[in-house]
């Protein structure tokens, strides 16, 4: 059985990082269609890193060392989730509070691509990294409020025991459920994509990155979009998998199964609600989260009440 | 011979007073005899700790005065020690911006005064010598604070800083009157029947004590000194106020709740004091662009954070069960560690600021930027110090505060739950503040303020900022050595062994890559990382190398000279909009509360501040009077 774990959790892990830009793909294919147009194959995205793999990256006069080494660092931090995921078969490596690394690391990553940009010296990466972490700041509200109610119903901080753990509660699934909406505001998606605004501010955070470094900045984007999605997808639907993983090997691969399919379909239809929006400005979505927080918190005191 | 190892720090520092006494006719080199003994001082302190950690409680008897150093001291001087070894290694650059402006000799007796008095807190035998150094702290620190005595500024912020430290001393004084009416003992060998005080009588002395300790820790809203006096004292100092000074107040708490025992109610109070505090310090920290001002209210988040750990360990040992009681050690365990990576990164960031100082010549973040071109080592420490504040893995800051987390949430109590979310929230907001300061200082474009002349700061100083800095690295990536001396400090206090804690504490992430690597070759999450952060770099480093340097940025348009800036003003004034309701609830918690104990003392302050003529004169009468009780302690009399 536990060999079935392991390769489970190692097909996952590759997966993920092949699926993270395939996905993106496909979102950019259906809000083609949502737009009445044709729109690119879904391995565009793929391509489009393989090709800034090979194309000469560019140094502004007033950057300085961390914009150069900041993007395979964030990359390197980004894809390290990856192994600690629980991908519907219980995770061998999981250990008491990794979701708190798992957390960590994503907004460790973030930081780091962050001062990278700014250290690109141009003004607007520093506006962009001020609307960014301002985000940043209220999503990680949200995140600490559904983590910490999913912690006191399961009375564990490890993403395996959660699942294992888990019993049909309202509290979990709504705190799976609150982790979803804060990981569509964090993967800054259309009415929230600030940070980016190419009509705006040019790119923002990306706008001196070009070439290789681009192409880690952009992997380890779709990376966090996927496994925030996974995370809260695990939270949601845990009562399931356990069910599932419960039945023996054929169940773990069917929970495996309905954990990609199901992250992958909710990245979808996050792609699509994006093709529906236009931006917004920084003070509404911040007026946006701090309204959501009642989502969390009404899961906290039904944890704290036991159901 | 044992007892020497004790006394060896205390002589050298005394000794270093007395040369830079000494040295007041030749002023312009004070400074360097002072920073070379303490930081002698501070090995011999390294030494003495580590010594007591390995081989157990030492003990040395003047007279009747009775100094120990146990295990639990003995964590507090290691810590002391680093720090203050950094610190003085770091004065032998940074005090030259003194030379012919302020006394250097001044600042070498007070400097090993301070390190003196802080080492003797932790040595303490009995009520009365502790209340003795802890003032002789206060009073030393409080020079320090003065020291450019010519800026108004200071002298106002070491003032407020005296008057509410007198504030803290009372409460204190009358939690240690409390306990002596009760148990006739003011020694700590006979404090331990303190538990068996009245439920009322401990509950008065634990909130006495919370109250007069909390008010060194500058826990919200007992923090209003900090903010004004960490930024006045000169940035070594700052370091050593910020990094150990105030969790002073920490090994008094600790020390004084396992004599009290623990009560259940005592552990939650504390943890949500501290998670507010941890919310408002934040909230704080990101708003201000003054650099010293910004890493101070970082530390009023940090002892938050430190007292959060606290509360959730007396939580554990407040309940009967035998295997709470490791739990609790757990929690304690994480606020030592806290307490050991908050005082190296917050002491490598405010010795960075303090580079920034002597090379710009401004705390204002709105006149810096760029810098990290001019001063590549001060930007690289404070990179890793940053970072390692924020809590990014794998540096010190997220070691604690991913035991704080893990230890307080396996109370399953939803109060303390409540609180480990607002410490989650304010590790961002703590990364934001970071994020400013490293931004706005070093990385965005070069400000036209920025003095030609600037250039890297001279060796001793990167030296100081390094060590510290490259502790977070250490900590971070080998949690060990810090976890071991804070097991061995707090299992004998809590009659456990420290195999028994350590053998239980086997989940870190990088403890479990280091065992993994013993049994097959199984995938870790550190390994994946370390993998593809070699194959990225080495993409970026070695395959096909096309990478065009010096282009000319995006400015869509203008030129470098017309294109807007971004200063540090800049940044998250949006929250003062949203979150607003946090900033006005500090005011009026600051006002309703702390501000009518304020008032008590104003008469004191103000004549205090105002003739000034009369400064030296009160200040000699108070060493006076503080050596008469040390010296009646000494012969018994007390």
């Amino acid at each position: 059985m536990t060999t079935v774990y392991v390769t489970l959790t190692i097909i996952g892990s590759i997966l993920g990082l092949i699926l993270a830009p395939l996905v993106d793909g496909i979102e950019r294919k259906l809000r083609a269609k949502v737009q009445n147009r044709i729109g690119p194959p879904i391995t565009q995205t793929w391509l489009d890193i393989v090709k800034l793999l090979r194309k000469e990256s560019l140094i502004p006069r007033t950057a300085q060392d961390l914009f150069f080494i900041a993007p395979p660092l964030t990359l390197a931090m980004s894809a390290a989730t990856l192994p600690l995921l629980c991908y519907g078969a219980p995770n061998v490596l999981g250990f008491y509070g990794d979701i708190i690394v798992i957390l960590y690391l994503i907004a460790g990553s973030s930081i780091l691509l962050y001062l990278g940009a700014t250290a690109s010296g141009n003004p607007y990466a520093a506006i962009g990294f001020s609307r960014r972490f301002s985000l940043l700041i209220a999503c990680e509200l949200l995140i600490a409020l559904a983590v910490v109610a999913v912690a006191l119903k399961t009375g564990s901080l490890s993403l395996t025991e959660i699942v294992m753990k888990s019993e049909l509660a309202p509290s979990t699934i709504l705190a799976g459920l609150s982790l979803l909406i804060t990981s569509y505001v964090e993967s800054s998606r259309l009415p929230f994509e600030l940070a980016v605004a190419k009509p705006e501010i040019m790119g923002g955070i990306l706008i001196e990155y070009s070439g290789r470094l681009l192409a880690f900045a952009e992997l380890s984007h779709l990376l966090h979009r996927f496994v925030l999605v996974l995370l809260g997808v695990d939270i949601t639907l845990a009562p399931a998998l356990k069910y599932l993983i419960e039945l023996g090997v054929t169940g773990v691969i069917a929970s495996f199964i309905l954990v990609i399919t199901s992250t992958v379909i909710v990245l979808v239809i996050f792609g699509v609600i994006e093709a529906l929006c236009g931006r917004t400005r920084l003070d509404y979505a911040l007026q946006f989260t701090s309204k959501l927080i009642v989502l969390p918190i009404i899961s906290i005191v039904l944890a704290s009440i036991g159901v | 011979m044992q007892e020497f190892i004790l006394l060896l720090p205390t002589i050298t520092l005394a000794l270093g007073a007395i040369v830079s006494a000494l040295l007041r006719w030749r002023d312009r080199i004070a400074y360097i005899p002072a920073s070379v003994i303490s930081a002698i001082a501070s090995l011999l302190m390294i030494t003495s700790s580590i010594y007591v950690l390995t081989h157990g409680m030492i003990c040395y008897k003047v007279y009747t005065l009775l100094l120990c150093m146990d295990e639990l001291s003995a964590f507090y001087i290691l810590v002391l020690g680093i720090l203050s070894f950094a610190t003085s290694i770091y004065s032998l650059g940074y005090m030259k911006r003194f030379i012919g402006e302020y006394s250097l000799s001044w600042f070498g007796i007070c400097y090993t005064l301070f390190l003196l008095t802080m080492y003797m807190v932790p040595l303490a035998m009995d009520m009365i010598t502790f209340i003795v150094f802890w003032e002789l702290m206060t009073l030393t620190s409080a020079f320090l604070v003065a020291y450019e005595s010519r800026r108004p500024e200071a002298y106002r912020a070491a003032v407020k800083y005296f008057a509410m430290m007198m504030v803290g001393a009372g409460f204190i004084i009358a939690a240690f009157a409390l306990m002596y009416a009760e148990l006739r003992a003011i020694s700590f060998m006979q404090l331990g029947a303190a538990i068996y005080m009245p439920k009322f009588i401990k509950d008065l002395v634990f909130a006495f004590l919370a109250v007069g300790f909390g008010f060194k820790a500058g826990i919200v809203p007992l923090h209003s000194w900090l903010p004004d006096a960490h930024p006045e004292a000169p940035s070594n100092v700052s370091a050593l106020l910020s990094g150990i000074m105030i969790k002073m107040a920490f090994y008094g708490l600790m020390r004084f709740l396992l004599f009290l025992g623990f009560d259940l109610w005592w552990g939650i109070a504390l943890a949500l004091w501290g998670a507010l505090s941890a919310i408002v310090g934040t909230f704080m920290s990101i708003m201000q662009n003054d650099s010293k001002k910004l890493l101070a209210y970082s530390s009023v988040a940090q002892v938050g954070y430190i007292a959060l750990a606290l509360g959730v360990a007396v939580v554990f040992l407040s309940s009967p069960q035998p295997s709470m009681r490791i739990a609790g050690s757990f929690a304690f365990i994480a606020a030592l560690i806290h307490i050991m990576s908050h005082a190296m990164s917050k002491g490598s960031l405010f010795m960075a600021s303090g580079a920034l100082i002597y090379s710009v010549g401004t705390r204002n973040l709105n006149l810096m930027g760029g810098l990290g071109r001019i001063m590549p080592f001060t930007c690289l420490s404070s990179l890793i110090a940053g970072l390692a504040l924020a809590g990014v893995p794998p540096l010190s800051g997220f070691v604690s505060k991913w035991m704080i987390y893990a230890s307080a949430l396996s109370t399953e109590h939803p109060l303390i739950a409540l609180a480990v979310a607002s410490a989650m929230f304010a590790s961002i907001l703590t990364a934001a503040a970071v994020t400013k300061f490293l931004s706005s200082a070093f990385l965005v474009e070069r400000a036209p303020s920025v003095p030609e002349t600037a250039s890297e700061v001279p060796e001793s100083m990167i030296a100081g900022m390094m060590i510290t800095a490259a502790m977070c690295f250490a900590i971070g990536l080998c949690p060990l050595i810090a976890i071991v001396p804070a097991a061995i400090g707090i299992a004998r206090p809590l009659i456990l062994s420290p195999d028994v804690i350590l053998s239980s504490l086997v989940i870190y992430p990088s403890i479990v890559f280091i065992r993994l690597l013993g049994v097959a070759a199984q995938l870790s999450s550190l390994t994946v990382a370390a993998i593809i952060g070699i194959v990225s770099i080495a993409l970026l480093m070695f395959y096909k190398v096309s990478i065009s340097r010096n282009v000319e940025e995006w400015l869509s348009g203008s030129t470098a000279t017309t294109a807007p800036g971004y200063t540090a003003a800049s940044y998250f004034t949006v929250f003062q909009d949203i979150y607003g309701v946090v900033y006005r609830i500090r005011l009026k918690l600051l006002k309703s509360i702390v501000d009518p104990i304020i008032r008590f003392y104003n008469e004191f302050s103000l004549s205090y501040e105002l003739e000034q003529r009369y400064t030296s004169l009160a200040i000699t009468i108070m060493v006076i009077a503080l050596s008469i009780i040390l010296i009646m302690a000494l012969l018994g009399v007390i």
